[in-house]
């Protein structure tokens, strides 16, 4: 058969963010016509970034495009719309006040009268050519998720989308939403439109791809048809998994064992809404003892969010109950916003979460000189490099900075302690760091680990929670034979 | 090829704020003599003249010490505010509710002299300070925006005070002009030498600058206030109770200006009357004199003194040249209009980069 020449081609795409983030690393990526293209990978893998640079949005540092076997640049959305690349984003780019019709003329730069009869006009082709049922004249918030999804595809294909890209499409869809949606695809796939789909889960791609790519940290790791998977059955589908979240060794990380002691942490079937009203967690149990780092593994979103804020008391769950030991450190995820304040000192970032504590402050006032101390010290047991304890937060590096904050929850003789993405982003002299101090807390408290990155959770943990969709499933030591069942378990199987 | 980067700073130095805000003030008076060109006056001249009325003799001085003072007590507590991102629009009713408390001191307590003046500076505090609170209260409430409903507030106890002055306040002396009773000597505030200088009011400003740099930087209270000005995700990781913080950085905001009310009617008309004499927009400039002091409250002592040179200017302006007091505003204005642009260019550098 002879090889199809491809609608676009990527080649060597390289994107370094300020801060020394790799997010693509020498991309090289095909999409044909009349085929579905899933790029399938974990939260920071890079997919986005991709799909940022070839819609124009973002620029690559280095690497080409091919439009049709021609060389061309994209330096602007608009450039890209004019190649008929549209990108479809996980949170849609609409007007809630305003009507389909009027969202979707919006930029067109049609003629100076109103463009919104002959906008109706194709609206309605387009809902007869796929079935899409939406009306024109219909307010955005009147619509359903999945509805103001339809729009966005809409207004993609009046902008003459030959190549379309969906951000995590599925993921705010119900089911049925989301079999509605890969009707459609079908149907413009028929038509000749190639589609890239983005998403992290596995099942959804292997019902609807032609074609897969695996991004791990910014590289692609597999790229094949789909049907040679189907073909070789169960073993390629875990093959992909360890593919998407790594074939894992368990890093040699020194670690004595310590006896367990008594329970820090008990939770027991408990529930949590998200922002949205939505339950994010869905009835989880489990305990966690002084002496342990019990690790919770996922892909984002999977309800780790709104766990963790339950536990951290900033979240009420909806039912269920847990139960904790004294007081609670946290080391968020979000270090820079939420861990630390990044106009404040060093020393004032220092008592972030304990300034309440008399040895910091008495009846109304600051003890000034005390903290100042107090931050020096932090700083030269947890090697944090600052000019001196009045550089600002947001002056350090990532490294330190999570060292700081390291220091501070460390320091505070908590029982549990919440870790929370503690090495994300970190460079590897960090890493260990932050690992170490992880390992020896637990001679004094209970540690719950949460993590995306799965060797991480395998190297620290001494038991294994893998949460997916608001449910956790639980392993215990030893884990060398049982990784790519925890893999499997990550990406819904 | 030349070529022009623009680069993010993270923080500026002091240098650079320093002469980039300078520098936009005097970009807003080059702008401002395009007007007095079109009121057919030599800008140059214009200038001249201004300067000398205002900071070149001393009778000039006094009144730009005299208008500042105002300026001085709701600039320093709008700085509290904004500290705590707690963007109060509002000080201008808060001013004028902290004329209305003093003028019901002054007026129908029926305290014994010695009191009257105490108690018209614990009143005016507490008017401006109720007033500040019912905005905190709908916001850590209810979550209304407080832009809006401090904003609107002016506007309620501006007619709050027509109605006084019109209605069950009127006074019998004053034949049939809507102003209060003259207060009775001992409620006057004593002034400094021939000047209008009410010291009482004058010194009550910089403790309140004193006591809110203190706040800021030695307090629990302070430390509160900066966590939650930055981030209030951090705030509430860090267990900072929203409300509670705000409650008392609007008791202390509210009444700095309230304060400033009390200072208006106890110290310059000696009656309450028609709230645009009570206060020439005092509180909306002090939100000017606290954006400009950069979050330093011992700034707003130079930022207050710069708005009562304006101020005075304006006086000057009518005086000499005949143009409308309303050019003030567009004085004020023109000056914010190019502080707040400036602010965004502190923030990035250009440099020129040779490109092959």
């Amino acid at each position: 058969m002879q090889k199809r020449d491809a609608i676009i081609s990527m080649k060597g795409i390289t994107k370094t963010f300020p801060g020394g983030l790799k997010a693509n690393d020498n991309i090289d990526l095909d999409i044909y016509q009349g085929e579905i293209h899933a790029v399938l990978g974990e939260n920071g893998a890079g997919k986005s970034t991709l799909m940022n640079i070839l819609s124009g949005i973002y620029r690559a540092d280095s690497g080409e495009f091919f439009l049709n076997c021609k060389p061309v640049q994209i330096k602007s959305p608009k450039e890209a719309i004019s190649h008929g690349i549209i990108m479809v984003h996980q949170h849609f780019r609409l007007i809630p006040p305003h009507t389909v019709a009027e969202n979707i003329v919006l930029g067109l730069g049609t003629s100076f009268l109103s463009p919104l009869k002959g906008i109706e006009k194709s609206i309605k082709e387009f809902n007869e050519q796929y079935n899409l049922s939406i009306h024109p004249k219909t307010r955005i918030c009147d619509l359903s998720v999945g509805e103001q999804q339809r729009v966005e595809i809409v207004k993609a294909l009046i902008r003459g989308a030959s190549i379309l890209i969906l951000d995590e499409p599925t993921s705010v869809l119900t089911p049925q939403e989301a079999k509605e949606l890969f009707g459609i695809l079908e149907k413009m796939k028929k038509e000749g439109k190639a589609i890239i789909f983005i998403t992290h889960k596995l099942e959804e791609v292997l019902e609807i791809a032609d074609h897969i790519t695996i991004l791990r940290k910014g590289k692609v790791t597999a790229s094949m048809p789909s049907d040679q998977i189907a073909k070789k059955g169960s073993e390629a589908k875990s093959e992909l998994a360890m593919k998407m979240v790594g074939r894992e060794v368990i890093l040699k990380v020194e670690k004595e064992s310590f006896s367990l002691g008594n329970t820090v942490l008990e939770v027991d079937n408990l529930k949590v809404l998200d922002d949205r009203g939505i339950e994010a967690v869905k009835g989880v149990s489990f305990s966690v003892n002084r002496g342990e780092v019990f690790g919770i593994v996922g892909v984002a979103g999977n309800g780790q969010g709104p766990l963790v804020e339950a536990i951290t008391g900033l979240r009420p769950p909806s039912s269920g109950s847990f139960t904790v030991k004294g007081d609670v450190g946290y080391i968020p995820e979000d270090r820079l916003s939420m861990g630390s304040v990044g106009d404040l000192t060093l020393a004032e970032n220092s008592i972030l979460t304990d300034y309440k504590n008399s040895c910091f402050s008495r009846h109304l006032l600051l003890n000034l000189s005390y903290i100042r101390e107090y931050a020096e010290i932090l700083m030269i047991k947890f090697s944090v490099v600052a000019p001196n304890v009045n550089t600002r937060a947001k002056q350090l590096s990532g490294g330190n900075l999570q060292r700081l904050i390291l220091a501070r929850e460390l320091s505070k003789n908590t029982q549990l302690l919440v870790a929370e993405q503690p090495t994300h982003g970190l460079d590897v002299g960090s890493i260990e760091f932050v690992w170490k101090f992880l390992l020896e807390q637990r001679k004094n408290a209970g540690i719950l680990l949460i993590s995306g990155d799965l060797s991480e959770v395998l190297s620290l943990s001494d038991r294994i929670g893998v949460m997916f969709q608001g449910k956790v499933t639980i392993f215990e030591s030893p884990f060398s034979d049982k990784i790519e069942e925890i893999g499997l378990k990550m990406t819904g199987f | 090829m030349l070529r022009l980067k623009i680069e993010k700073r993270l923080t500026p130095t002091w240098k650079v704020v320093f002469s980039v805000t300078v520098l936009s003030i005097f970009l807003a008076f080059f702008v401002i003599g395009f007007i007095f060109l079109g009121y057919g006056i030599n800008p140059v001249k214009a200038y001249i003249e201004i300067l000398i009325e205002t900071v070149g003799n001393f009778y000039g001085i006094t009144q730009i010490l005299w208008q500042s003072i105002p300026l001085l007590l709701c600039g320093v507590g709008l700085l509290l505010a904004f500290k705590a991102s707690f963007w109060n629009i509002g000080a201008e009713g808060q001013l004028l509710m902290g004329s209305l408390g003093a003028t019901w001191a002054a007026l129908f307590s029926g305290l014994p002299d010695f009191l009257l003046i105490p108690m018209i500076f614990i009143l005016g505090f507490a008017g401006g300070a109720i007033w500040g609170l019912v905005s905190t209260v709908l916001k850590a409430k209810f979550k209304v925006n407080e832009v809006i409903t401090t904003l609107m507030m002016n506007y309620i106890a501006m007619n709050i005070i027509l109605y006084l002055i019109h209605g069950p306040w009127k006074g019998e002396e004053m034949k049939g002009f809507a102003y209060t009773n003259s207060f009775p000597q001992p409620a006057w505030l004593p002034t400094l030498g021939m000047s209008y200088i009410h010291w009482p009011t004058l010194i009550m400003g910089l403790v309140a600058v004193a006591v809110i740099y203190l706040i800021i930087s030695r307090t629990k209270l302070g430390y509160e206030v900066k966590v939650i000005g930055q981030s209030q995700k951090a705030a509430k990781y860090a267990g900072i109770s929203y409300f509670q913080t705000i409650f008392w950085v609007m008791l202390i905001s509210g009444g700095c200006a309230g304060l400033a009310g009390a200072g208006e009617v106890a110290g310059v008309h000696h009656m309450l009357r028609h709230p645009d004499q009570i206060s020439l927009g005092y509180g909306y400039t002090g939100i000017i004199v606290a954006w400009l002091a950069r979050g330093n409250p011992i700034v707003t002592i130079l930022t207050s003194l710069l708005f009562g040179a304006i101020y005075v200017a304006g006086d000057v302006m009518q005086l000499s040249f005949g143009l409308p007091f309303q050019i003030v505003n567009v004085f004020t204005g023109m000056i914010l209009f190019f502080l707040i642009s400036s602010d965004h260019l502190m923030r990035y550098k250009i440099s020129f980069r040779r490109e092959e």
